[in-house]
């Protein structure tokens, strides 16, 4: 599988600040990567990710370079490339970590997947949540029937954006496909999906005057093995949610919030009074990885071992499909301090 | 004057994000934002604005974003010391690209913190130095832009918003969040004048500065209809966030004392160096160079033996230590910052009367209408109960 043993070669395509502030501290954990290229259209960005790791990778614009000097890839570029960069990476007999969403549309993702299946590529998605430590504890909660009978699951994500973005790539209908549902939207509706089970019945709403969205909600039925409840989604990047799973249940209330991946917060009445108690896992490893980084161990287990990876781009296209279907039937969020048409002139 | 397409600079700020988005579904007017971080566009990438990287001293950029541009809206104030400079860098490629209007949004600040009463109207009004960093600034600018309408004929229209108010104001949140505390302070009663203006008439004012006729070289004050005291201010976004609050009153006097005992000395400095020499935090770091760590050991070890407990103590004391724990009180005031004070204080009513003269515009929210929007936005973006959604 690999030129040099158990080391695997790996080629970055696109070196922005996901690649330099999330993945790249994270994945040089791990002393079976070597990363050979650095790849972007501005050659700015993966010299600063050169420098600033000190990596003795090649510069290249081209990911023509990577041929037969590459094991495994990242790909972190706009969304609307994931599809033809991994698709013509695996082709060059590449193994891919692409980062979220798997493609625009769910058929493209499809195809993607037809294509690492027909090729024997590893092809993994970018959805972080999914190695949060405390899915584990969330699921037990709820199918031990802890939480008594489940009446309502809620996922929050939001918060004003606060990087530094020096293009207009999340607005662009040229490089993206939605706004925040399509960017935060997809971990929560993937996480959910994956870990608790199907969507159907959307409604949605969001607030695009034409452009890109900023705030959305989606409204669905959520099916359980024991029956089918209410779900909504908040999704928002102007202001501060709840940034959590939340399950409502007959007897307590669990929160799997996203700023403490290993933890549960289990809220209950006990008489007049109610507790709010904090789930471990029973055995917490010492130096634990953070989920990016179990997500890279996840991956790179999967390339040696050629086994599926947790996150594997066939387990991620009905998240695709929710999105696409929510925004086939949006209707419009009211704001009206922003629909006013007084006017003073 | 009819534009064919409009550059905005400052367009992902308060004003300007609502500018966009008023000139794209109020007015319907082409429009292009200059943006130099993109991670505050989401609200105008709602609208779908068209939108081009760059900042105001950067002149290729510049030349780039003005590119089929006939009007400038200019509301960018990245710092004050850089303001002017930005301002004559963006005049000078304006005047390069043939701008034929170009709308400053400047403040009611250039009139300074104590204004007297000949600046309740343009006419009368005396522009100075004030030794106020922002009243400076904005003054600044506008004498470059003055000077550019009297040398080079510069089509400018100059526009003096004051206290402007509304959805994603930065003087909204901190009040809300006052009352949530239960403590509503207000300076020398709230009986300082709050020339109080709704973002959406300041923006159809500037659209106003644009269309006007026989306006260039022209400053106007931007004010709503219906002036009020801080204390109706203060008090009427506070009671919206539900819940019970008391309202207690500081002299503006005593907040001036205090800040000004809070300002450096000139011996602050020796005895923060001292502080940080004698900080175990600093002998820590100190001590990972090796020559160090054997040094401050001696030192340390020699000192400790010629010297009693109460010693140590008494030089530490001087050095700015203190074991005591800072005293729990429900009283404790809370010090508005110079800024509130330099707003809350201010003196007079000004005049909008000019601008309905010659713009064409006039006030369409009273202050009650302004209020309940700024309320429902609130709600939404859950600083006050009622939401139930995103």
């Amino acid at each position: 599988m690999t030129d040099s043993g158990n080391i695997l070669r790996l080629g970055i395509v696109g070196c922005g600040a996901i690649t330099r502030e999330g993945h790249l501290p994270e994945l040089l954990q791990f002393p079976n990567i070597d990363v050979r290229f650095l790849c972007d259209t501005t050659y700015e960005y993966a010299e600063l990710a050169q420098l600033e790791f000190g990596l003795d990778a090649e510069i290249t614009n081209d990911i023509s370079d990577f041929s037969n000097l590459v094991d495994c890839a990242l790909v972190a570029v706009p969304p609307r490339l994931h599809a033809p960069i991994s698709m013509r990476l695996m082709q060059m007999g590449i193994d891919v970590m692409c980062e979220k969403p798997t493609a625009d549309e769910a058929d493209q993702a499809q195809r993607m997947v037809d294509e690492a299946a027909k090729l024997e590529r590893i092809l993994s998605v970018g959805l972080t949540t999914r190695f949060h430590r405390n899915n584990r504890i969330l699921k037990a909660l709820v199918s031990g029937g802890e939480l008594g009978d489940i009446v309502e699951v809620v996922g929050e994500m939001g918060a004003p954006l606060d990087w530094t973005m020096t293009t207009d790539a999340y607005y662009n209908r040229n490089t993206t496909a939605g706004g925040v549902f399509y960017d935060v939207g997809v971990h929560m509706l993937d996480r959910i999906i994956w870990l608790l089970g199907d969507l159907d019945n959307l409604n949605y709403e969001d607030d695009s005057y034409g452009g890109v969205e900023s705030n959305g909600i989606l409204t669905a039925d959520l099916t359980l093995h024991k029956g089918t409840v209410p779900f909504r989604g908040c999704f928002s990047w102007t202001h501060m949610l709840d940034n959590c799973v939340r399950i409502v249940g007959t007897e307590a209330i669990a929160e799997a919030r996203l700023d403490d991946p290993d933890h549960v917060y289990l809220q209950r009445r006990v008489g007049d009074s109610s507790f709010e108690m904090v789930v471990s896992p029973a055995t917490a490893e010492a130096d634990e990885l953070t989920p990016l980084a179990e997500q890279w161990q996840d991956f790179l287990e999967s390339v040696v071992n050629r086994t599926p990876s947790r996150a594997a781009a066939d387990t991620t296209i009905r998240a695709l499909q929710v999105i696409e279907e929510a925004y086939r039937i949006r209707t419009h969020m009211a704001q009206p301090w922003v629909e006013t048409g007084r006017s003073a002139i | 004057m009819k534009p064919t397409k409009i550059l905005v600079t400052g367009a992902t700020g308060f004003i300007g994000s609502r500018l966009c988005e008023r000139l794209s579904l109020v007015h319907n007017l082409p429009y292009r934002a200059l943006v130099r971080n993109f991670s505050r566009a989401s609200r105008i990438a709602r609208v779908d604005a068209e939108m081009v990287s760059g900042e105001l001293l950067d002149k290729p950029a510049l030349e780039r974003a003005l590119e089929e541009c006939d009007v400038v809206m200019h509301l960018a104030h990245s710092e004050d010391r850089l303001a002017k400079k930005e301002t004559r860098a963006l005049i000078d490629v304006c005047i390069q690209a043939g701008i034929q209007r170009f709308v400053h949004v400047s403040s009611m600040a250039v009139y300074g913190p104590e204004p007297g009463p000949e600046c309740s109207s343009e006419e009368t009004a005396v522009i100075s130095h004030y030794g106020e960093a922002y009243s400076d600034s904005k003054a600044g600018q506008e004498a470059v832009v003055m000077a550019a309408v009297r040398s080079r004929n510069f089509p400018a229209v100059i526009v003096r918003p004051t206290v402007v108010y509304g959805p994603y104001s930065g003087f909204v949140p901190p009040v809300i969040d006052a009352a949530h505390r239960g403590h509503i302070t207000l300076i020398d009663d709230g009986k300082g004048v709050c020339n109080a203006v709704y973002v959406d008439d300041v923006c159809d004012a500037i659209v106003a500065a644009m269309l006007a006729d026989n306006v260039i070289g022209g400053a106007f004050v931007i004010n709503g209809d219906t002036p009020v005291s801080w204390r109706e201010f203060n008090l009427q976004l506070a009671s919206m966030a539900g819940k019970p609050f008391d309202v207690s009153n500081l002299a503006s006097a005593d907040i001036r004392e205090y800040w000004h005992s809070q300002a450096p000395r000139f011996t602050d400095n020796f005895r923060q160096l001292a502080g940080l020499l004698a900080s175990n935090d600093f002998h820590a770091e100190l001590s990972r160079v090796p020559l160090f760590e054997s040094f401050l050991g001696w030192a340390k070890n020699s000192l400790g033996e010629r010297l009693s407990d109460q010693q140590k103590l008494r030089i530490k004391l001087k050095l700015g230590y203190s074991n005591a724990p800072a005293p729990r009180s429900a009283t404790s005031v809370e010090w508005p910052d110079p800024g509130r004070l330099v707003r809350e204080c201010y003196p007079i009513v000004i005049s909008n009367q000019k601008a309905k003269n010659a713009l064409g515009w006039a006030p369409a929210y009273s202050f009650e209408d302004g209020v309940q929007l700024t309320g429902q936005w609130l709600k939404f973006v859950r600083m006050i109960e009622g939401h139930g959604d995103a």
